[in-house]
């Protein structure tokens, strides 16, 4: 064998090892993304259908009660809480769906829905941990006029309804067709469950008191 | 041949091979033992090409107990994992009746036996029961357990600066000191692992050296270093560089200068020096590099108002106003995140910032409130309470970020790359604070104008980040105010007003730092100190 042919039998080598490397982290990264496109993750990853149906549901029966629902008040610079009656549910489940619905309704003037007309609630989902997932029509972002400050009214109006009338509901997540999404119009980030914020609430809303005591118990 | 004979020349052999000498090794081969118990260099010695340490040095260091069974001819060596059966000129040994082969076969030389140093990693960490960790490159052998972070060395020379550049892999908090005119950076560690040290020819720095205990370095420093700032950025592979730049006396920047008299802000302003050659070491004002983010693109209008006007257009607008007026009024530099009416992802915003190692991060958005009440400028910083637990303790952290000589310093704990910016929310909200109250003189103010909430583009953002809402446009008088350029004039100065008032608070913070009389402990954090 002359120098020459063993050198190039080592390139050839060296080649193929490169080639076998390069296989190799193809192997990998296919596994990876198969691993991440096939495992269920999150909650439009499909939620488990007993969470669905009330099954994961920490609180019980509740009756006919008045609730606190949210809307923009008359000059726009706020959200006001409003009583709002709703029947009795047997599962906090019922009552979330009970609520949202009430909620997406238009207020008596001069108040203004802080959601786009045809926004229609479309599934509620319930974890154990105290987690709600809103599933609402496309209506919500595609009819919203945009702006932080309209995104953020119609955002925690939901939110607030939801974890300041049920006590099984911490947080709410809002989905857009059955899917998880960034933002409704560009700004507020709804890639997590939103906690009870009356930030956008004026101080003297009886909501703020109702907040502070149940806080408190 | 007879049996006997046989064995006899094997003996005369095997005799003769023990009688070649074997040669110590120049002190530089020698092993760097590392243990709990401090540290200690062995001696090698080459025999029959191969590298050999002695037994006893080995059976002394990993407490192992060493026999010599003369009958069965067979050297053992038990330790806390297992016992060691080596054989005299055989090249074979048996750990715990598992057979290795070794570069060098045992050997006698004088009243010591000699092994090969391949044993160490092959051999004697399973049988020590301790971990063994032979670093061939730096010649160390870590016994037990010790921390020996590796560090890398450079330095760079520029005119009137120099910078020191230490590598550490994995990252260990860090001191430094200065005495006599020479700096001692130490480590939290054992010992350090010195793969590469810099070769220095005098000027700011004139010697480098590994500190006494092996746990840091030492700098000697000429005459003429004035001051020096230390910086660190700890990076996710959990290593960390540190950088120490040394400032000649000429170079020091003087003290930030008085906030200037109020003038007309139409009037040009002298830059500040720019110091193209050597960027890292450019010293202007505590911000250098603003990031504008244009909201929305593409086919993302954004808001729109009733005669047309879309969201999207005016943030470009006024971005590129901005970009003009902050580049010829203060000297900094401006990146916009989009140059034209593309659609760009909250993601990419962010990432355009953080990857241009951006100072603040302003994305420019219209309100759509179709009442006229609502009217008005706002700014909004992250909130975190959105962000759960592990926010809230992250940002309980208070590690204030501090622009520094270099640009690149912030810190960067193991905080998730998509919630970067919960580090920063305190400073997001001193410069939107600032802005609203520029904002203020100028235009009308929403009749909420500053708001903490989960805005999706802040929270990757890097460094102190705020989004401005600039007015609305469903409100029809203030469309028309927003298209008006004497309006937009008053925007844009009032935001560059704020961000040169940010600046320059930083700016003055930076002044408030701890003295090179005072050795410092500068884990963490960024400082700058000067030679009394
Ligand atoms: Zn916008």
């Amino acid at each position: 064998m002359t120098p020459a042919t063993r050198s190039r039998r080592r390139r050839r080598q060296r080649g193929r090892r490169a080639l076998y490397v390069l296989l190799a982290v193809a192997v990998l990264l296919a596994g990876l993304w198969a691993a991440y496109t096939l495992l269920p993750r999150g909650p439009s990853g499909a939620p488990d259908p007993v969470d669905a149906a009330g099954g994961g549901d920490r609180g019980g029966p509740s009756p006919a009660s008045t609730v606190l629902l949210f809307y923009i008040d008359e000059e726009g610079t706020a959200l006001v809480s409003r009583p709002v009656p709703v029947p009795a549910a047997d599962t906090s489940l019922v009552r979330a769906r009970l609520i949202v619905e009430r909620q997406l309704e238009p207020p008596e003037p001069p108040l203004f829905s802080p959601f786009p007309a045809g926004t229609a609630l479309r599934t509620i989902y319930l974890t154990p941990d105290g987690d709600a997932f809103v599933d609402l029509s496309r209506h919500a972002s595609d009819g919203h006029p945009g702006g932080s400050l309209d995104e953020l009214f119609t955002v925690y109006a939901l939110v607030n309804a939801l974890a300041l009338n049920v006590d099984a509901i911490d947080a709410v997540q809002i989905l857009i067709e059955g899917r998880e999404v960034d933002t409704l119009t560009g700004h507020v980030d709804l890639r997590r469950p939103l906690g009870l914020n009356l930030n956008w609430v004026a101080p003297e809303d009886p909501a703020v008191e109702l907040a502070a005591r149940e806080g408190a118990s | 041949m007879g049996r006997p004979l046989a064995t006899l020349l094997a003996l005369a052999l095997a005799a003769a091979a023990g009688a070649a000498p074997a040669r110590a090794q120049a002190d530089s081969d020698a092993v760097t033992v590392i243990s709990p118990a401090g540290r200690e260099r062995i001696a090698v010695v080459a025999a029959d090409g191969a590298q050999m340490l002695a037994l006893d040095d080995l059976a002394r260091l990993l407490r192992l107990d060493v026999r010599e069974d003369s009958r069965a001819g067979t050297l053992s060596a038990t330790g806390g994992g297992g016992v060691l059966i080596m054989t005299p000129g055989q090249q074979i040994a048996s750990v715990d009746g598992r057979l290795v082969s070794l570069r060098a076969a045992p050997r006698r030389d004088g009243g010591r036996w000699l092994v090969p140093l391949d044993l160490l990693t092959r051999a004697l960490g399973p049988v020590s029961g301790q971990p063994l960790e032979f670093r061939a490159g730096s010649r160390l052998l870590l016994v037990g357990d010790v921390r020996v972070p590796r560090v890398s060395a450079a330095y760079r020379a520029g005119p009137e600066r120099g910078r020191l550049s230490l590598e550490l892999t994995p990252a260990a908090a860090h001191t430094v000191a200065s005495e006599g005119g020479r700096l001692a950076i130490a480590f939290d560690a054992d010992a350090i692992d010195l793969e590469r040290a810099p070769e220095l020819r005098g000027g700011l720095a004139t010697r480098f050296g590994l500190a006494a205990d092996a746990a840091g370095v030492t700098l000697d420093l000429g005459p003429e270093v004035d001051s020096y700032d230390v910086t660190r950025e700890d990076g996710p592979g959990g290593g960390a560089t540190l950088r120490i730049d040394l400032l000649a006396r000429r170079a020091v920047p003087a003290a930030a200068p008085a906030p200037a008299p109020a003038e007309d802000p139409a009037a040009p302003r002298p830059l500040p020096a720019r110091t193209d050659l050597l960027p890292e070491f450019s010293t202007g004002p505590a911000v250098r590099l603003a990031v504008i983010d244009p909201g929305h693109g593409g086919d993302d209008h954004g808001s729109s108002g009733v005669s047309g006007t879309l969201e999207k257009d005016v943030t470009l607008a006024i971005a590129r106003q901005l970009r003009d007026a902050i580049e010829s009024r203060i000297g900094l530099r401006v990146i916009l995140t989009r140059e034209r009416d593309e659609a760009v992802a909250p993601d990419t915003r962010a990432a355009i910032a953080n990857n241009n190692k951006a100072d603040v991060f302003i994305s420019l958005h219209v309100n759509a409130s179709p009442r006229p009440a609502a009217a008005g400028t706002a700014v909004y910083y992250l909130g975190i309470d959105e962000y759960g637990a592990e926010a809230r303790e992250i940002a309980d952290r208070r590690i204030e970020p501090v622009p520094i000589v270099g640009g690149g310093s912030r810190e960067i704990d193991l905080v998730r790359w998509d919630m970067a910016q919960i580090r920063y929310v305190g400073q997001s909200g001193r410069l939107a604070g600032m802005l609203e109250e520029e904002l203020g003189r100028r235009v009308a103010l929403s009749p909420r104008p500053a708001h903490q909430a989960p805005l999706r583009v802040l929270v990757g953002a890097n460094m102190p980040a705020v989004l401005v809402e600039l007015g609305s446009l469903a409100d029809e008088d203030e469309e028309e105010r927003l298209a008006s350029a004497l309006f937009q004039a008053d925007l844009v100065d009032a935001i560059v007003t704020g961000i040169r008032r940010y600046s320059e608070d930083l700016g003055r913070a930076r002044q408030f730092a701890p003295r090179l009389a005072a050795p410092g402990r500068a884990a963490g954090a960024v400082s700058r100190v000067r030679e009394p």
